[in-house]
């Protein structure tokens, strides 16, 4: 439903599909973003509206920096060291 | 449930990006409870978990460090058509370039009658016999080409009333082989060139295409299989935590000095000698680090730099007894010898008794006979310097002043034009695919003792040379291998292991250890016992890093964090130094013994009248000291092991310039 949604709904849905189309570009993008964009989505604006709004920016800053024209690839780690 | 028991022990979790507000911390508190602690910003003992993002960049050349000698290459690469990013972890225009005060020289000619080859035999004879002739000779001929580059780009230098740039008189500097008394080649912008010469190259910058990785902290080098190769860089956004490999054929390593190794230096605090490190950790030797330039006037206590130039512009260095004390000691050049000569000048005139100050400890500078507009028009820089962190009015009153660490003379070596070498079997080795230029690499035009205003001249020349050279013998847009997956572990497992440190020690004390025994034991005057006591003080230091404590557990501007890799440089340089200073037993250009007040050349030049070369018989070259050395230090022993490559004593060409024999060092 495109009616009642709210900006910031739109500006995260928005992000969402440019870094889609950017996956195309870049190996390994897209499982890397929605795998964190699914890691905040049950966050409510109600409560953490300021917190969303950095990751907003911070998505946006970091999706300028991997359309620079040098970038191939992105990947995680490998050793991800737990408690 | 671990992060349940988080929480609890946790009162306030602040954001990176607070701003006091309280919705904030009360929302960030509702969330740690549901998501990873990837952020964490206090320590609770746990391990936190390590999953960083890696982004894989492919350009042609790469270049780490924006200051003079990064921004020049990073212009003659774009202009040349190649793909370039340049790695920097401060903004460009807050590189330390912007602090060098006195001047840029070349032989333009504008004051008096000059010769390109007369600078060249200043500069050599300025190095103490240790400078490669070919690279020497390459820079004093090229330096009037870069400056008038400079100027057409924008640099607004100082002009003469004819309009031509203005050239001031600067350490070392002579016409006609030595003989025809004190030369004016330096040119200026009043008293801040260094300032004028990194805007005007950062402005030329933004026309072209080049990347920019601003704050990012390059932590590594790539080499290939079997170490002859630079394949890449790998650095980490401090903005975000993000690590960045950078693959290129072209790399070019322009990180500067690394003066904090010292408790007294003029450097900024960034200057931590990150590229020579990553030259040691990719298993590469360092040249000559032992030469550490002392600079005469660092204004006592704080550190700052009065520039050569004041000296230039006629004042004088006075003890006591207000006595002009260069006459004594060079009685040509006076107040304007060599770098290392006046220092070790105030060094004997303060341990004889007659410092000034209340604990004798300090030398005056004295200005206030020249003219107040001159000091205003010439000097504004350094009138506000001396009036802010001295409280001296330089119209009416001496600046107080001590030698302090200003400039290092060694580095990453590479020959003439700008590729990194190694020694094999008494041959040298180019290391494909790395360069260096600037204070970072020892081309080696300053040998064991830099001229004034010969540093920012050897930026743009060296800078524009690894330009030029990898122009030459590649290709825009060639095609190569990708990095292998797993390159960079060792990085990444350093920089884990690092924010989960929880020794004893912190960086900061043990940063001050480091700097204090540096301070006392590799200063000015150096002699046999305090350098070994030095080089054990040092080897216990080097194992402390074991022992290394941070707080900060955070991944975004982990300011700890970046101090500890910047610490971890800094030791490397270090060890290195010290250790060639105790290996070297001879005096020579800033490095200076006590236990050893000589020259220790190949053939006796003391006195050529009475004993010419020809009856002597010349010296192999493990039996004298005009060689440079190359060192590395093992970045997990801190073994430290000394080798020594033979200098460079012939010109490009002899037609054009000859060279220029060794002979006593006299001003």
């Amino acid at each position: 439903m495109t009616v009642g949604r709210s900006k910031l709904v739109r500006d995260v849905l928005h992000l969402y599909a440019d870094y889609m189309r950017l996956s195309r570009q870049v190996q390994g993008l897209r499982d890397i973003a929605r795998t964190e964009f699914k890691q905040y989505k049950h966050l409510k604006p109600k409560d953490n509206l300021i917190y969303i709004e950095y990751l907003l920016r911070r998505g946006k800053s970091q999706l300028a920096t991997l359309q620079g024209q040098g970038v191939k690839s992105i990947s995680l780690s490998s050793k991800p060291r737990e408690q | 449930m671990s992060f349940l028991s988080r929480i609890s022990s946790r009162n306030l979790c602040r954001s990176a990006n607070s701003i006091g507000s309280n919705v904030l911390t009360r929302s960030l508190a509702v969330q740690t409870s549901q998501t990873r602690n990837t952020d964490a910003k206090h320590t609770t003992g746990n391990r936190v978990a390590s999953n960083y993002k890696i982004i894989d960049h492919t350009y042609d050349a790469v270049v780490v460090g924006a200051g003079g000698a990064g921004l020049r290459a990073a212009y003659g690469l774009s202009t040349a058509g190649f793909k370039t990013a340049v790695i920097s972890k401060l903004f460009p225009t807050r590189s330390h370039t912007v602090a060098a005060q006195g001047g840029i020289n070349a032989a333009l000619g504008n004051m008096e009658n000059d010769d390109w080859r007369w600078h060249m035999y200043d500069t050599v004879k300025g190095s103490d016999w240790l400078g490669d002739q070919d690279a020497i000779h390459y820079m004093a001929e090229e330096a009037p080409r870069a400056v008038v580059e400079l100027e057409n780009i924008g640099m607004p230098f100082s002009r003469t009333p004819d309009g031509k740039i203005l050239q001031r008189a600067f350490g070392g500097q002579s016409y006609d082989f030595g003989r025809g008394g004190q030369a004016r080649r330096c040119c200026c912008v009043a008293d801040r060139t260094g300032h004028a010469m990194l805007h005007t190259l950062y402005g030329q910058s933004l026309k072209y295409n080049t990347d920019y990785f601003i704050e990012y902290f390059a932590l590594d080098l790539f080499m290939n299989q079997d170490n002859t190769q630079c394949i890449g860089v790998i650095a980490m956004n401090l903005e975000d935590g993000s690590l960045h490999r950078f693959r290129s054929n072209n790399t070019v390593l322009a990180t500067g000095g690394y003066g904090r190794a010292y408790f007294s230096c003029t450097s900024a605090h960034t200057c931590t000698g990150d590229g020579n490190a990553m030259a040691t950790r990719a298993g590469l030797k360092n040249q000559d680090l032992e030469f550490v330039q002392f600079h005469p006037t660092g204004i006592y206590g704080a550190g700052c730099l009065i520039t050569e130039g004041c000296r230039g512009e006629g004042g004088f260095l006075i003890n006591s007894n207000g006595e002009r004390f260069m006459e004594r000691f060079a009685p040509v050049a006076k107040d304007l010898a060599s770098r290392d000569v006046v220092s070790r000048a105030m060094t004997i005139e303060i341990r004889e008794g007659r410092g000034v100050g209340k604990d004798k400890d300090h030398i005056y500078l004295q200005l206030h006979h020249l003219d107040p507009k001159l000091l205003h028009e010439r000097l504004p820089g350094i009138s506000e310097t001396a009036h802010i962190f001295a409280g001296v009015d330089v119209t009416k009153q001496p600046i107080p002043v001590l030698p302090t660490v200003h400039y290092n003379m060694g580095g990453v070596p590479t020959n003439y034009k700008g590729q990194v070498i190694q020694e094999k079997n008494g041959k040298d080795v180019v290391v494909k695919g790395l360069y260096a230029a600037g204070e970072a690499a020892c081309a080696s035009v300053h040998g064991a003792n830099r001229l004034g205003a010969n540093s920012l001249l050897d930026l743009v020349v060296f800078g524009r040379a690894c330009a030029n050279t990898i122009a030459s013998e590649n290709k825009p847009g060639e095609s190569f291998a990708e990095l292998p997956s797993k390159a960079g572990e060792a990085s990444i497992a350093n920089l884990d292991q690092l924010r989960n440190a929880n020794g004893s020690i912190s960086t900061a004390d043990l940063r001050l250890k480091m700097q204090k025994t540096m301070q006392n034991h590799a200063a000015v005057f150096r002699d046999g016992t305090t350098l070994k006591e030095g080089r054990d003080l040092m080897d216990g230091i080097f194992q402390e890093q074991k022992d290394l404590k941070l707080k900060d557990r955070g991944i975004i501007w982990n300011t700890d964090l970046i101090e500890t890799l910047e610490l971890q440089n800094l030791l490397l340089n270090a060890m290195q130094t010290i250790y060639g200073a105790e290996a070297r037993k001879e005096s020579r250009g800033a490095h200076a013994r006590e236990d050893y007040p000589n020259r220790a050349d190949e053939y006796d030049y003391t006195n050529l009248d009475k004993n010419p070369i020809t009856n002597q018989k010349k010296k192999p070259i493990e039996e004298h000291w005009r060689k440079h050395t190359l060192s590395y230090t093992d970045p997990d022993t801190g073994k430290t092991t000394l080798s020594y490559r033979a200098v460079i004593d012939h010109t490009l060409d002899e037609s054009r310039c000859k060279p220029v024999p060794p002979k006593p060092r006299v001003y």
